[in-house]
C-alpha cells in the first residue's frame, strides 16, 4: 500500500442554516461538520465511526458533491498526480471526476429507481460519461453484474423483483462500472441483516484487491469498521476525535468516548467480562454544542480545562499515526 | 419467458378484476368508438336543416328522431360527441401537462421558484373559470380552440400541487442522489427519473378530469357561453332543448345528450377511481 494520499480534507465544514419566522431570520446554524480535516491513502480503507447525527454521512455527501460545503477545501488527487480542490474545478474536469468518485448509500431499497430495470441504472452514466456504444455498455454491466456475482441476466429485471443484499451488490456494481477511485460506502450493510452483511463485506474487500479501490467507509457499527478498515477515524458531533490504525484504535485507545464506545461492543465469547463504560446524557445539540472540548458534558474525567479550550486533534507523542483530541492525552509538540 | 414489466401487468390485472373500472372503461371506449366511426353509423349531416321533418320520433330513417329544425338527434350525439369528447380529452390533457411541468419545477428547484408558483396557482385558484370565458369569448370569439385554452390555463394547479408534493419526497430518494453523483442533469434527473414514479397520480388524474372538463363544457354551452351553436356539441344540444314545451313534449330533445353526458362522465369516472386504485403501490 503506497502512502500517497488520494483525498485531503482540509478544515471541512457544513453548517445548515437555521431559519425562523416568516422572513426566515437565521437564528443560528447546525454545524453537522465543523472543522474536519482527515486524508484518505490511497488503496486504504479509511472507516468513520460516530453515533447518529454526528455528521459522518454529511461528510461523505460532501465528498460526492451532492452537498456544498461551508467551509474548508476537498482535494482529489487527479490523473496528473496533483491534488486539486473537486469545487474549484472547472465544468468539464469537474464532470469529469464525477465517475472517480463514487458512492453506495445506505438503503439499497431506495437506491435504485423503481421505475427503470437494472440496465438502466448502469447504463445511463455510463453514456454520460462518453460510452457510446450500446453493446459496450452492456458489456460492461453485465461483466460488473457478474463481478458481484449475479446473472447479466438480471439486468432486465426491476428493483422490486430483488432481495436487499442483492441491490446492494447491484449498487456496488453500478459504482464499480464507472471505474472509480474512491468509493464512499455510506453504511452500506447497515441495512442488511448480518450473514448478508458479511457477504457484502467481503465482497467490497475482495474488489477492493482486484480493482485497487480506496473506501471511505461509514458506519456506526464497530465491529463492522473495524473488519472493513485499515484505520478509523472517530466522531463526534461534527468533529474527529480521535485517528489511528484500526488495531491501535481498537487495543489503545486514548479518548474516553472511544474508550466509551469500544467497551460496547459484545465480546462474541461465552462468559466473558468486560467493564462497561456507560455514558450518561444524551448527545449536546449540534445547534449549539458545549464549549471548549464537545464532549466534556458526558465525559468522567473532565476537567477545568476541557471546559474552557477546545482540544485539537494531534498525533499522541510516542505514537506515530495516532491521533487524538483530548487534553488528557500528552501530544507531540 | 419473463414478461417485461411485472408492474405493469400486476396493476392491469387488478384494475381490470374491479367490476366497475371495468364497465367503466368499456362504455367509454364504446362511445369513443361511435364517435370516431360516426360517418360509419349514420349518413345523415348533424347540421342539416330540413323544417318539414322536425320533431320526428324515432324511426329506422332516423333512429333518435329529430330535433326541433329537422336534424337528425342520433347524428348530432355521435358528431356533438366527437367535439365534447375531444374538448374533454384535450384539456384534460393539456391543463395536466401544465400541472406537471411546473409542479417539477417547483418541487425539484423549491426555494423562490416554489414559493412564486404556489402563489401563482393561488391567484389561478381564486378567478372564476365562467368569468374568464365570458371575457376571452366576448373578446376573441366563441371557439374551441380559446375553451380548451381557458380549460387548461385555469385547470392546472390541483395536478401542479400534487405532483410537486410528489417530486418533494422523490428528491430525498437515494437514486436521485445517486444520479446528482454521476453528473446527471437537473432536467433528466426531474423528467426522466422522477416523473415516472409520479405518473401514476397524473394518469388518474387525467381520468378524472376527462369528466370535468366534458361538464364544463356542456354546463358552458347550455348556457351559450361555450362553442358555438353551429357547432354540434352535447351542451350545444342541451342547449338547443331549453325550453319548456320541448322538455315537455319532446323529452328526447334532452334526454338523449342528457343521458350521453352522464353516461361519458359516470364511465370516466368509475374508470379513473379503478385506476387510482391498481396505481397505489401501498395496497
Amino acid at each position: 500500500m503506497s502512502c500517497e494520499n488520494l483525498l485531503e480534507v482540509q478544515n471541512l465544514c457544513q453548517y445548515f442554516p437555521v431559519t425562523k419566522g416568516t422572513f426566515k431570520r437565521k437564528i443560528g446554524d447546525v454545524k453537522a461538520v465543523d472543522h474536519v480535516s482527515l486524508a484518505v491513502r490511497k488503496g486504504e480503507t479509511l472507516g468513520i465511526v460516530g453515533e447518529s447525527g454526528c455528521g459522518k454521512t454529511t461528510m461523505g455527501r460532501c465528498i460526492v458533491r451532492l452537498n456544498k460545503p461551508t467551509g474548508g477545501h476537498i482535494c482529489f488527487r487527479g490523473e496528473d498526480g496533483e491534488l486539486q480542490d473537486i469545487f474549484k474545478l472547472n465544468k468539464q474536469d469537474s464532470f469529469r471526476l464525477r465517475k472517480k468518485i463514487q458512492i453506495v448509500f445506505q438503503d439499497p431499497y431506495a437506491s435504485l429507481n423503481p421505475a427503470k430495470n437494472i440496465f438502466t441504472a448502469f447504463d445511463e452514466p455510463l453514456k454520460l460519461h462518453g460510452v457510446s456504444s450500446r453493446e459496450k455498455r452492456y458489456a460492461i454491466a453485465s461483466g460488473m453484474m457478474e463481478t458481484v456475482n449475479l446473472s447479466p441476466r438480471y439486468l432486465e429485471r426491476y428493483p422490486h423483483e430483488f432481495s436487499g443484499g442483492q441491490r446492494q451488490r447491484i449498487c456496488i456494481a453500478k459504482a464499480l462500472a464507472m471505474n472509480p477511485e474512491l468509493i464512499v460506502c455510506d453504511e452500506p450493510v447497515s441495512a442488511l441483516d448480518v450473514s448478508i452483511q458479511a457477504q457484502i463485506m467481503n465482497l467490497m474487500r475482495r474488489l477492493q484487491k482486484e480493482y485497487n479501490l480506496t473506501y471511505l467507509f461509514i458506519a456506526h457499527d464497530l465491529s463492522v469498521v473495524k473488519y472493513m478498515s485499515d484505520r478509523i477515524a472517530v466522531m463526534y458531533l461534527g468533529k474527529i476525535v480521535e485517528l489511528a490504525e484500526s488495531t491501535e484504535i481498537v487495543e489503545n485507545c486514548e479518548h474516553p468516548y472511544t474508550k466509551a464506545l469500544m467497551s460496547a461492543v459484545p465480546i462474541p465469547k461465552l462468559g466473558a467480562k468486560k467493564e462497561k463504560i456507560l455514558l450518561t446524557g444524551d448527545v449536546p445539540s449540534p445547534l449549539n454544542p458545549p464549549s471548549g472540548c464537545r464532549f466534556h458534558p458526558r465525559c468522567s474525567q473532565c476537567m477545568e480545562i476541557c471546559r474552557e479550550k477546545e482540544p485539537e486533534l494531534r498525533e499522541i507523542s510516542g505514537r506515530p499515526g495516532h491521533y487524538c483530541a483530548c487534553h488528557l492525552v500528552g501530544h507531540t509538540e | 419467458m419473463r414478461k417485461k414489466s411485472s408492474i405493469a401487468s400486476r396493476r392491469m390485472q387488478k384494475l381490470f378484476s374491479n367490476k366497475l373500472a371495468a364497465v367503466g372503461m368499456v362504455v367509454i371506449v364504446i362511445m369513443i368508438l361511435m364517435c370516431a366511426c360516426a360517418p360509419l353509423l349514420t349518413s345523415a349531416d348533424p347540421s342539416k336543416l330540413d323544417t318539414a321533418q322536425k320533431f320526428l320520433p324515432p324511426s329506422a330513417e332516423h333512429l333518435l328522431g329529430t330535433d326541433q329544425l329537422g336534424r337528425d338527434l342520433f347524428a348530432r350525439i355521435l358528431y356533438g360527441g366527437r367535439v365534447s369528447i375531444a374538448i374533454g380529452l384535450v384539456s384534460a390533457i393539456a391543463a395536466n401537462m401544465l400541472g406537471v411541468v411546473l409542479g417539477c419545477i417547483a418541487g425539484y428547484f423549491g426555494g423562490k421558484a416554489d414559493s412564486l408558483l404556489l402563489y401563482l396557482a393561488e391567484f389561478f385558484s381564486c378567478f372564476p373559470q365562467t368569468l374568464v370565458v365570458m371575457i376571452v369569448m366576448c373578446f376573441l370569439g366563441q371557439s374551441v380552440f380559446w375553451l380548451i385554452t381557458i380549460f387548461a390555463v385555469t385547470g392546472w394547479m390541483g395536478t401542479m400541487r400534487m405532483v410537486r408534493s410528489k417530486i418533494l419526497s422523490l428528491k430525498q430518494e437515494p437514486y436521485v442522489d445517486s444520479c446528482r453523483v454521476n453528473g446527471i442533469g437537473g432536467m433528466s434527473i426531474m423528467f426522466r427519473h422522477m416523473l415516472p414514479n409520479a405518473l401514476g397520480v397524473v394518469i388518474v388524474n387525467i381520468t378524472l378530469s376527462i369528466s370535468g372538463y366534458v361538464l364544463s363544457e356542456a354546463g358552458l354551452s347550455f348556457l351559450g357561453l361555450g362553442v358555438s351553436p353551429s357547432i354540434p356539441t352535447w351542451g350545444n344540444m342541451l342547449n338547443a332543448a331549453k325550453n319548456l314545451t320541448y322538455m315537455i313534449n319532446n323529452p328526447l330533445l334532452w334526454l338523449v345528450p342528457g343521458v350521453a353526458i352522464s353516461l361519458f362522465v359516470l364511465g370516466c369516472n368509475f374508470f379513473g377511481d379503478g385506476l387510482r386504485d391498481a396505481m397505489d403501490v401501498t395496497q
